[in-house]
């Protein structure tokens, strides 16, 4: 009875010229923003590699220098786009693309999209994860509202269970229609995105496992979906009320509640002004040790410590270069500045994170656009892995060039002497190592539970209208 | 008639649950909409406090050095306050830029410029990020009164007035108010100028309310509650168009429904997409990677090579003590490349800002597509925050560092030492705070207004065709 109740659903969609239309222009609609966005991202991989590329030449192409002078001359990280960003741009756009390695100072990434793109940069970008978990869901919910209250009106659904029809089979039947339906979007998307890419020159599936993930979640999101229409739908007296019931919750689920949670969260845990950050974390800094300062306390103690060990007189006459100590003091002293204040500053934000996966047990939109950004690699806990590992290179690179100045020859004072353009290029390139895949969503076991919960939770549902359908309590 | 409507409409919202609910929720998410914006407002006062502060304690450092007759701080000895390099720095000026009285009203815009600058001969504006460190996860979306009146306001009025026509049809009491007040489509307009009339003291309301809280003068705060009162215009005849067309109540909200997703969700983010697009390929490599190379070829360059561009683009230079001496004296020159620097910052800036008006008309184009779009940056105009308003406030800032990079190559050129004169003519020559231009915000008036005249002369052309398909045939 399942198989013919999703037959007949099916083949009314197919009958029925306004469904039909309404069908085939969102098939349109989700294909040309796959294959938009699909195209956006390679464009922005070349762009970035040539980016990357061109800053490398320029590292390299420097020539002899102070290895000092080139800590200030410094390098540049570019934020590399999630590895399914063309599936799931997350919150890519606000965050900056361009982060300066640079001696004392950790980089703040710069240039983010928003800030170039005028007014309506405040507003989503459609792309497939919007598509699938905002379009698709009310495509769903106006063809489903409307499916069980037809049987009603028109008495099938009396006559079946008159007949000796289970009214679970009836509610299964309904469920795997819209489920079917949506199944078919996840596949078009992963298809048109793929060949997209290939077509464009990009790779084809970057990353296999987390495309599962993509793909298995949406499936259990919109299984949800379908099964929340239906339980609307035979729960609510008419087709009007299922209808009202479910855009109602759209709306809250799509709309409201991520705003409200995002207004409340900063209000709970609130983040600190840029002004008064960067003013807190310089007076810290400046209680430290300050390499370029050769009256400085911390730099004088350990100069001293220097020639007491070596046992010289004279500074300049240590068999090394002690400017690049001095450099590496005050770095490693800045290093501890800023992991406290960037550590508390992102704890803050996971913080107001956490917030809206307690959040998403009530809202699986909400839960739905978390995990999928994890699993694009497009969320706040993949930007943090990259400022991390961009960190990490700064401290490795600015470490190793005063590590130059300080044993590759020179005496201390000696700022005009060169190290060679060979150990320059010999230094490794900043490379981005994205989180695997369980890293990724370790953050997002809320919102994984969520989506289990609303799945139990509208089978749930089912079972019990089904069985008020049977018993007469509910109208058929 | 329209009082009757009124009457009707407003018995109907006592005695119905669903429109009364949906009001006082308007009402409560607009009140918190209003503390969340005002929050944000007392955190940019907050911004500008420690900015000036900070300048203060600068300030008042060079002073008391002044006055101890030191050239700087004793563990600085290369600090030189007789020189206008040391005095640009130790002047550590802040170019704030203040809160308009609506600032709070479009709190969730981007606004990707700081509102406190240090100014100094050698800053870059667009080095500057904004004021806010910011969650991007919870940036996405934040509840503020632009997002209520562009975004629930249309729910609103959708509630209250969906049953208008779909109602009369369904219960078949059509023919009756015919019969009462000679033609249906007069009734149906009436009620529809009922609900829109609660729907815009309801809109009003919270205007009033964010407007006072501000401290917003009577003309702002009748011009937002005109732009409010436009929009609910634009809605309402969207509504009586929908429910002209619509047999019942369900067909109503179902075509409601389509209309506020296609306006308020899908057509705003194809106009994101469209502007996004333009810049995501776009790794500011000209700021980061092409800066660089400026800034180092500038440095390698021939001193004489230097001073000869310096003069071609400042030929008054020329006429000063220091360009008498040859060769230049080296501490001297030093601040010439510093000067065709700034040049290019200059130059990068303008291209920059060029590159955001390109985005800003998609912006104003996007406002004759989708009403929500024109509110939206309609409001942010009026609260002067955005990016025009960040775009702006860096071109100030810009023009300041101009000015400060060319006033520390003048006084090294006249070769005198700079003294606390110089120092307190420097403070007081400090750019005066910027403050929120008023923008003429024609584009979106006209493009909600357009919209307004649209689907009002859309829902009548419509009553009238539905009255006449519906008429008896004789």
């Amino acid at each position: 009875m399942t198989a013919l109740v999703l037959r007949l659903q099916l083949l009314h969609w197919r009958r029925d010229h306004r469904l039909l239309t309404l069908l085939c222009a969102a098939v349109l609609v989700v294909l040309a923003a796959t294959v938009w966005a699909t195209a956006g991202d390679v464009a922005q991989r070349d762009s970035r590699a040539r980016a990357a590329h061109e800053a490398r030449e320029q590292w390299e192409g420097h020539g002899a220098a102070n290895p000092h002078k080139m800590a200030h001359f410094g390098d540049f990280a570019f934020r590399p786009t999630g590895p399914l960003a063309r599936l799931d741009r997350g919150v890519q756009a606000r965050l900056g693309k361009v982060v300066f390695i640079e001696g004392h100072r950790q980089g703040t990434p710069m240039h983010a999209d928003v800030g170039r793109a005028g007014t309506v940069a405040r507003f989503v970008r459609p792309d497939a994860a919007f598509m699938l978990q905002t379009v698709v869901p009310l495509l769903l919910i106006f063809l489903g509202a409307a499916g069980l209250a037809r049987d009603r009106e028109t008495g099938r659904l009396k006559l079946a269970l008159v007949q000796g029809v289970g009214a679970r089979a009836i509610l299964r039947g309904h469920v795997l229609a819209l489920w079917a339906l949506g199944l078919v979007f996840i596949g078009l998307v992963v298809a048109s995105s793929v060949v997209t890419s290939v077509v464009l020159g990009g790779t084809a599936i970057e990353s296999p496992l987390r495309l599962f993930g993509f793909v298995v979640t949406h499936a259990v999101f919109l299984g949800c979906v379908a099964g929340s229409i239906v339980a609307a739908a035979a729960w609510q007296r008419s087709a009007r009320a299922a209808l009202l019931t479910l855009l109602v919750g759209w709306v809250v689920g799509t709309t409201l509640l991520p705003r409200a949670t995002a207004t409340v969260s900063a209000a709970v845990f609130p983040l600190p002004n840029r002004d008064a950050f960067q003013a807190e974390m310089r007076k810290s800094r400046e209680a430290g040790a300050d390499g370029h300062n050769p009256q400085d306390a911390e730099v004088a103690k350990r100069r001293a410590a220097m020639m007491e060990e070596h046992g010289v007189e004279d500074v300049k006459a240590l068999p090394f270069n002690f400017d690049g100590i001095a450099m590496q003091v005050d770095e490693e002293f800045g290093n501890r500045v800023w992991d406290e204040h960037y550590g508390q500053l992102r704890q803050q934000m996971m913080r107001q994170v956490f917030v809206a996966s307690v959040v998403s047990l009530g809202n699986p939109f909400q839960a739905i656009d978390h995990v999928s950004m994890s699993l694009s690699g497009t969320d706040l806990a993949h930007d943090l892995a990259f400022q991390e590992q961009a960190e990490a290179y700064r401290r490795e690179l600015i470490a190793r060039l005063n590590h130059e100045h300080a044993y590759g020859g020179s005496k201390t004072g000696e700022w005009s002497w060169k190290a060679t353009p060979e150990f320059f290029a010999g230094l490794d390139a900043f490379e981005y190592r994205a989180p695997s895949l369980r890293e990724a969503l370790r953050g997002r076991l809320a919102e994984l539970f969520a989506l289990v919960l609303w799945a139990v939770f509208m089978a749930w549902a089912q079972r019990r209208a089904a069985d008020r359908l049977e018993r007469g309590t509910l109208p058929c | 008639m329209l009082r009757l409507a009124l009457r009707f409409e407003l018995r109907a919202l006592l005695r119905g649950r669903a429109g009364m609910v949906a009001l006082v929720a308007f009402l409560a998410v607009g009140a918190l909409a209003i503390a969340a914006g005002q929050r944000h407002v007392s955190q940019w006062h907050e911004a500008v406090t420690t900015a000036r502060r900070a300048q203060d304690e600068s300030v008042a450092e060079a002073r008391r050095l002044f006055e101890q007759g030191a050239a700087g701080p004793p563990d600085r000895p290369w600090v030189d306050l007789a020189q206008p390099g040391w005095q640009d720095r130790y002047s550590s000026t802040r170019v704030t830029r203040e809160p308009g009285p609506l600032a709070g009203v479009a709190a969730g815009a981007v606004d990707p410029a700081p509102v406190a600058f240090q100014v100094s001969g050698s800053a870059d504006p667009l080095s500057a990020g904004g004021h806010r460190i910011e969650n991007p996860e919870l940036d996405a979306g934040v509840v503020d009164l632009a997002f209520v009146l562009a975004v629930l306001l249309p729910l609103l009025i959708g509630v209250l007035g969906v049953e208008i026509g779909g109602r009369e049809r369904q219960e078949g009491i059509e023919r009756l108010v015919v019969v009462q007040a000679g033609e249906s489509r007069r009734w149906l307009i009436a009620r529809m100028l009922a609900v829109a009339a609660i729907a815009a003291a309801a809109c009003a309301a919270l205007c009033i309310v964010a407007g006072l809280v501000g401290g917003a003068s009577g003309q702002e705060i009748a011009t937002l509650v005109g732009s409010a009162w436009v929009y609910t215009a634009v809605w309402s005849g969207l509504m009586l168009a929908v429910n002209a067309h619509a047999g019942s109540i369900r067909d109503a909200a179902f075509a409601l429904g389509t209309v506020w997703t296609l306006l308020c969700i899908l057509l705003p983010t194809v106009a994101a997409e469209v502007s996004l697009s333009r810049v995501e390929a776009d790794f500011a490599v000209t700021e980061t990677l092409g800066a660089r190379t400026s800034r180092e070829a500038a440095r390698q360059r021939e001193p004489q090579l230097v001073v000869r561009e310096l003069y071609a683009r400042y030929p008054e230079l020329e006429r000063l003590p220091a360009a008498m001496e040859d060769p230049l004296d080296p501490k001297v020159g030093r601040h010439a490349a510093d000067l065709l620097l700034v040049d290019e910052v200059a130059a990068r800036h303008a291209a920059r800002r060029e590159q955001e008006q390109r985005a800003q008309v998609v912006s104003e184009r996007a406002a004759w597509l989708s009403p929500v779009v024109a509110l939206e940056l309609g409001l942010e105009r009026m609260a002067g925050v955005g990016p025009e308003a960040a775009s702006e406030y860096r071109e100030y800032l810009m023009q300041a560092v101009e000015e400060r990079a060319y006033w520390v190559v003048t006084k090294a050129w006249t070769k005198a030492p700079v003294t606390q004169d110089d120092f307190d003519a420097l403070q007081r020559a400090a750019p005066a705070a910027y403050l929120p231009q008023r923008r003429g915000g024609s584009t979106p008036i006209a493009a909600l207004s357009f919209w307004a005249v649209v689907s009002w002369s859309f829902a009548l052309l419509a009553l009238s065709r539905a009255e006449r398909r519906r008429a008896p045939r004789r």
